[in-house]
């Protein structure tokens, strides 16, 4: 039997599946990168491979997200696509006729328009992560509430208070502000599911034609105060894909599925066995002129085998 | 007394033409570097945008080195720009710092009389020669900068980099037209001929936005030479010399007449900075066959650079050209700007394909 690997290596969490040939998930992992994205994905992959099946051939293996280059060049990447591709990818395998997706990770927020499976129009928060999960982590466990509860909460609200959620600071500090005045944590955290849709909306979404069918995706769209807050904002219904939030790394493994099977060619994974070799990254600043570039070098068992993080040609590896 | 003067781009050589020929003394500042970012942001006021806080950090560079006296361009307000060099001043002064300051601007009359005080031997028919002069180096070097970004998807970025450091030198170092034509003949072949793979097929983007975030590679992360090495053909809307024609003479008149009638529809009037151009322009690149879509490159909080945005909305709607808007802050990771980047090309080609 043949499956494909995709690895989603994001800023928050790391996660891995395996589909089969028809795109359908095999098995999924769901991690978190704790600044650690090789040995993370080192001890996904490990638990991956107890589970799969002996007689499963990795056919082909793609990566995504902001680790991207790092982990493709550890595994051996069929393809290195960027995350904005992949979630489309992936959403318009799973809902063929999306026209709009939203997505929000742990440190960024997207929207991509598609039109005939076709993406036309992106955009991505650029200087400013307020809404995103970290930001919900980061109020769930000052509220004392679990972040899986979160959304659970705000559904039970009755009445909701309206929390600034243009900028994150000034969002926690008028939360604490209606907690002294004596509104109910449900109220307060219906208020915050509200403002980040609203922010979202007006920041991420501004100038972008929204049409149904509409797929809500990434890790956030665990929480349901916010997939309501979307449903009530945009008057429609909001799908939540079964694998919401390993949708990147499906993406990387269809993307690593089409190019392995219309180019007829090997896959350059490097086989289970990467799980126990040891890489070790290590950082330089180069001096060479006022950028002090950080140039980081990547050895497997002591070979070099990868360089990055410069602006010249300086370290290129010949 | 020595004189320094901001980086931006290749603006440097023909300033130093210009001031060898009239024996002005100056120091340059040295190149923008993450130190000028930083001591920029440091003391620039927080909302100000990231052209002034690289303005500051390199002037602040230039006077530790020992600068006396600094020179800015500023006029009657097309953004914040008009006010850098007042500003650059009050704070430069707050820091403790002696130095005269010298801002360019209308009328004719104090800009003689600025270049007079600093040049040693003063006449008109030799400040006309140098200008001459310098005005030609900086119309080789953008010229050579604008077939390197077309042709910079079919080269090697070492090759190209080393031959663009050579051609530099050279004109540097030239003062004689002639000269000068024949550096710039020989370069453009020689450039064409590394170009290994035939150009054919590759996707074409149009550079849009701020005047200094789109001169300048530091502030832009380098975007054309990444679009580059994505394997893109770039053409730049702005260049200083191109900016300059379009808006001294009658000559300026009629170039600048083609920009707003293409922009007339989506934004009537001027809004500041370039605001008026990134419209007109994107409606250019739009209607011409050749493009596949347009990037707009913006400092966060740019007024202008927004109000075209919001214009962008509808040239793309209504002309279905993709746009990309960018903002560009001391907080942009280049990783983020390279995701973007890929997955607009991803767009482009799929559209296309």
């Amino acid at each position: 039997m043949k499956g494909f690997l995709g690895i989603d290596v994001g800023s928050v969490s790391i996660n891995i599946v395996i589909i089969d040939t028809e795109g359908e998930v095999i098995d999924k992992i769901y991690l978190r990168t704790k600044g650690q994205p090789i040995d993370v994905v080192q001890r996904g992959m490990r638990e991956l491979s107890k589970k799969v099946p002996d007689d499963l051939e990795i056919a082909g293996v793609g990566t995504t997200g902001s680790g991207r280059n790092l982990i493709g060049v550890v595994v051996g990447a069929d393809t290195v696509k960027n995350e904005i591709t992949a979630h489309a990818v992936a959403s318009s395998h799973i809902v063929p006729d999306v026209q709009t997706v939203l997505e929000i990770g742990g440190q960024d927020s997207k929207i991509t328009i598609l039109r005939n499976g076709i993406v036309v129009d992106f955009a991505m928060n650029t200087v400013c992560a307020a809404g995103t999960g970290s930001f919900l982590d980061q109020q769930a466990s000052r509220l004392g509430v679990p972040i899986e509860e979160f959304g659970d909460l705000a559904l039970k609200s009755e009445n909701k208070v309206r929390i600034a959620g243009r900028c994150s600071v000034f969002a926690e500090s008028d939360m604490i502000h209606k907690q002294q005045m004596g509104h109910s944590l449900e109220d307060i955290i219906a208020g915050l599911c509200e403002a980040l849709v609203r922010n979202y909306l007006n920041n991420v979404g501004q100038g972008k034609e929204i049409l149904a069918p509409v797929v809500f995706q990434g890790g956030v769209a665990a929480n349901v105060g916010i997939k309501k807050a979307f449903e009530e904002a945009l008057e429609t219904e909001v799908v939540i894909p079964t694998h919401y939030n390993v949708m990147g790394a499906i993406g990387a493994a269809l993307l690593a599925k089409d190019k392995v099977t219309s180019k007829e060619v090997e896959t350059n994974f490097k086989g289970w066995q990467i799980t126990e070799l040891e890489y070790t990254p290590t950082s330089f600043e180069c001096e060479g002129c006022s950028n002090l570039c950080e140039v980081i070098e990547m050895e497997m068992d002591g070979e070099l085998i990868s360089r990055w993080g410069y602006k010249c040609n300086k370290w290129d590896i010949v | 007394m020595s004189i320094t003067f901001p980086q931006m781009g290749c603006l440097d050589i023909p300033l130093k033409s210009l001031f060898k020929d009239l024996k002005i003394d100056y120091l340059e500042p040295p190149p923008l570097s993450k130190r000028s970012l930083n001591l920029g942001v440091k003391h620039a006021p927080e909302a100000s945008c990231l052209p002034f806080k690289l303005v500051l950090g390199n002037f602040i560079e230039a006077l530790e080195l020992g600068a006396e006296g600094i020179l800015i361009a500023g006029g009657n307000g097309p953004c914040r720009f008009g006010h850098f060099g007042q500003l650059s001043q009050k704070i430069l002064l707050d820091l403790g710092y002696d130095f005269e300051t010298y801002i360019i601007e209308p009328s004719l009359r104090s800009i003689i009389g600025i270049i007079d005080t600093l040049a040693v031997d003063f006449s008109l028919l030799k400040l006309l020669k140098s200008l001459r002069i310098a005005w030609l180096k900086l119309n080789l070097i953008e010229d050579f900068n604008q077939l390197s970004l077309q042709l910079g998807a079919y080269l090697s970025s070492t090759d190209s980099l080393a031959l663009k450091d050579n051609y530099l030198d050279l004109i540097s170092s030239s003062s004689d037209k002639k000269e000068l034509m024949r550096i710039q003949r020989t370069f453009r072949l020689k450039l064409k001929k590394l170009a290994t793979k035939q150009p054919k097929g590759s996707l074409k983007i149009g550079l849009v936005g701020d005047i200094y975030t789109l001169l300048e590679p530091f502030a832009n992360l380098s975007i054309a030479k990444r679009l580059n090495e994505l394997g893109v053909e770039v053409d730049r809307a702005i260049y200083l010399s191109k900016w300059v024609k379009a808006n001294l003479g009658v000559l300026g008149t009629i170039n600048k007449q083609k920009i707003i009638k293409a922009a007339k529809g989506y934004l009537q009037a001027e809004v500041g900075g370039l605001g008026l151009e990134t419209v007109g322009e994107t409606v250019l690149y739009s209607r011409n066959s050749h493009y596949d879509g347009v990037i707009q490159l913006a400092p966060l909080g740019c007024m202008p650079e927004i109000v075209a945005k919001s214009a962008l909305t509808q040239v793309e709607n209504e002309l279905n050209t993709p746009v990309l808007s960018l903002t560009l802050d001391e907080h942009s990771s280049a990783a983020g700007l390279q995701t973007r980047l890929e997955a607009f090309i991803d767009l482009l080609n799929r559209k296309s394909g």
